[in-house]
């Protein structure tokens, strides 16, 4: 690499600059998973490794044989999917009905945007009463002549629970997102469409959602990773149950790597969960960045 | 936009909508006041005579020492991961972008970029395994630490964005005038990247804030666990006391509330415009 020498100088004394950051993020994003990635073929337990020794895709077998496993894996892919479907249908909602309102916008923005901020944990509390069996949902529920429904005790009904609060908790960082790339887009254009006789629904279609393609893009990809992490609120309001009904990939490597210290179990886990995450991410960036060069 | 009478109809039902959104806030504060006999009774109505009491009880009762405790340790972990993080990640930003071999900045700015999406888990139990062979694992320092590298790639994509469309006629300037790189970036470039600076912290500052899974690795039970691990450990201490329960969280979640209100402005502003870059 041919350097001129006066920018070797720069690069050496702006190297300086760069290395805590650098071996930061080296040591932590990039060394720590790939010893961790060493522990998953090894049956290494608890802190003080005794006798550890070399099991190679043995964890991995395991965990495609363990019924509670195969649970984890298809909530956490189904927890996910309807995690962004959600929150992206009902925050382009939101963006679409705030970008109409003018005189309070910020305020009903700052409104709706408040859950997001709260502690998770703080928020499973609160919708602990509020699903309780005696709780104000079943209430009214039960005033409007229905049967109480045991939301986060029955096996059936936990998932979509869960679902409900995260939904409600992050609903308002989507439509933050969309509501940002719907101001983008400059008020010409709709007019034009709508001289051109293009009118509502219609020119939402055809013209807004077209354009809102970047943020909605952005939106996906940010929600889609945290719906395939998330494990504050499951943790929260059901502890994984009922009956491991509600575990998902993170909340197994948290009980077997840190709660049971089966590091080498544990640590596959994680390795699959990695797996899953870059995989979809890479799936998403190759269908969106597609869309976005064709322009539909 | 004509105020018309549909309009005015449109703002009340979003108002509506808002209300709806929020009502879980508001059962947190109404359940807060209730004597015993009205939790009950699970009534949502405002109490009769609030039990202002019921605050001076979780703030005193039996998880007095780590209310308080909680509150402390997250806002000193917070803070200083923050300060760190910005500091840290403001100046390798600079020297990455600055960086004369376009092929090794853009490498690095790449290495950073593919960080964020890393999920933390994975790369957590050899830091545990670590971090408890060096005794570390339920110290201050380790958590700053694991704070620190949790942020650090959001600080370099913020600060880079930010940096590459900042014109070099201030360095320029400076360095024409003998100044070196470090003064350069501490006097010139630094003070000018105070907008991203404020965004990153709000953003760190509150992710960091709510963490929970990291914590709780490490700190569960332990006198230094933040305020989330310790809202975990309520479950079951005050049993079915749910205006006990509500209270202690509405100390809780104070500080946070009081935070995102002064912020929440900037906050928007702040993802809105990270959109554009």
């Amino acid at each position: 690499m041919a350097m001129h020498p006066r920018n070797r100088k720069l690069a050496q004394r702006l190297l300086v600059l760069i290395l805590p950051a650098a071996v930061i993020v080296l040591l932590f994003h990039i060394v720590a998973p790939l010893v961790s990635l060493g522990y998953s073929f090894t049956d290494r337990r608890g802190v003080i490794p005794r006798d550890v020794q070399f099991i190679g895709l043995d964890n991995y077998t395991r965990f495609l044989t363990d019924p509670v496993a195969q649970q984890a894996f298809v909530n956490t892919v189904v927890l996910a999917a309807f995690f962004v479907l959600g929150v992206i249908v009902l925050g382009l909602m939101l963006a679409v009905a705030l970008n109409q309102t003018l005189r309070f916008r910020g305020f009903l923005r700052a409104a709706f945007f408040l859950p997001v901020a709260l502690s998770p944990l703080a928020v499973s509390h609160i919708w602990r009463y509020i699903l309780a069996s005696d709780g104000p949902l079943n209430q009214l529920i039960m005033a409007m002549g229905g049967e109480p429904v045991y939301w986060l005790a029955d096996p059936r009904f936990a998932l979509w629970a869960i679902l409900m609060v995260v939904i409600w908790q992050n609903v308002g960082y989507a439509m933050v997102i969309l509501l940002a790339g719907l101001q983008a887009i400059p008020e010409e254009i709709l007019e034009a469409a709508s001289m051109d006789g293009a009118m509502g629904v219609r020119r939402f279609f055809a013209i807004t959602l077209p354009l809102l393609a970047p943020a909605m893009t952005i939106a996906i990809v940010l929600m889609t990773m945290q719906g395939l992490r998330l494990f504050d609120q499951i943790v929260g309001l059901t502890g994984g149950g009922p009956v491991n009904a509600t575990e998902t990939l993170t909340t197994q490597l948290y009980r077997q790597a840190f709660a049971f210290g089966d590091f080498g179990f544990g640590s596959a886990i994680a390795v699959l969960l990695t797996i899953l995450v870059l995989g979809v991410a890479a799936v998403q960036a190759t269908i969106l960045r597609r869309r976005d060069k064709t322009g539909h | 936009m004509k105020r018309t009478r549909k309009s005015i109809a449109f703002e009340a039902l979003m108002f509506l909508a808002a209300s709806l959104m929020l009502l879980p806030l508001y059962i947190l504060v109404v359940v807060s006041l209730q004597t015993e006999g009205e939790v009950l009774t699970r009534s949502l109505a405002p109490p009769a005579v609030p039990q202002f009491s019921n605050y001076a009880d979780a703030w005193l009762g039996q998880a007095s020492g780590t209310l308080w405790g909680g509150l402390l340790s997250s806002l000193s972990m917070t803070i200083v991961s923050v300060l760190i993080v910005v500091i840290v990640g403001s100046a390798a930003a600079y020297a990455v972008v600055r960086f004369p071999s376009p092929r090794i900045s853009n490498g690095l700015q790449a290495v950073f970029l593919a960080a964020i999406t890393m999920p933390v888990q994975l790369g957590l139990v050899s830091v545990y395994a670590f971090l408890n062979a060096v005794n570390l694992s339920g110290s201050f320092i380790g958590m700053v630490f694991i704070f620190v590298a949790l942020e650090i790639p959001l600080a370099i994509f913020l600060f880079g964005g930010f940096l590459r469309a900042l014109p070099r006629d201030y360095e320029e300037a400076a360095q024409v005038d003998g100044a070196g790189t470090w003064t350069t970036y501490w006097r010139i470039v630094f003070p000018l990247l105070r907008p991203a600076a404020g965004t990153l912290a709000i953003l760190a500052a509150l992710r960091l804030w709510n963490e929970f899974f990291i914590p709780l690795v490490f700190l569960n039970g332990s006198p230094l666990q933040p305020v989330p691990v310790f809202i975990y450990s309520m479950i079951g201490l005050y049993g079915a006391d749910w205006n006990l329960i509500f209270a202690s969280l509405i100390i809780a979640l104070l500080p946070v509330l009081a935070f995102f209100l002064v912020v929440q402005k900037r906050l928007i502003q702040g993802i809105a415009s990270g959109l554009k870059g």
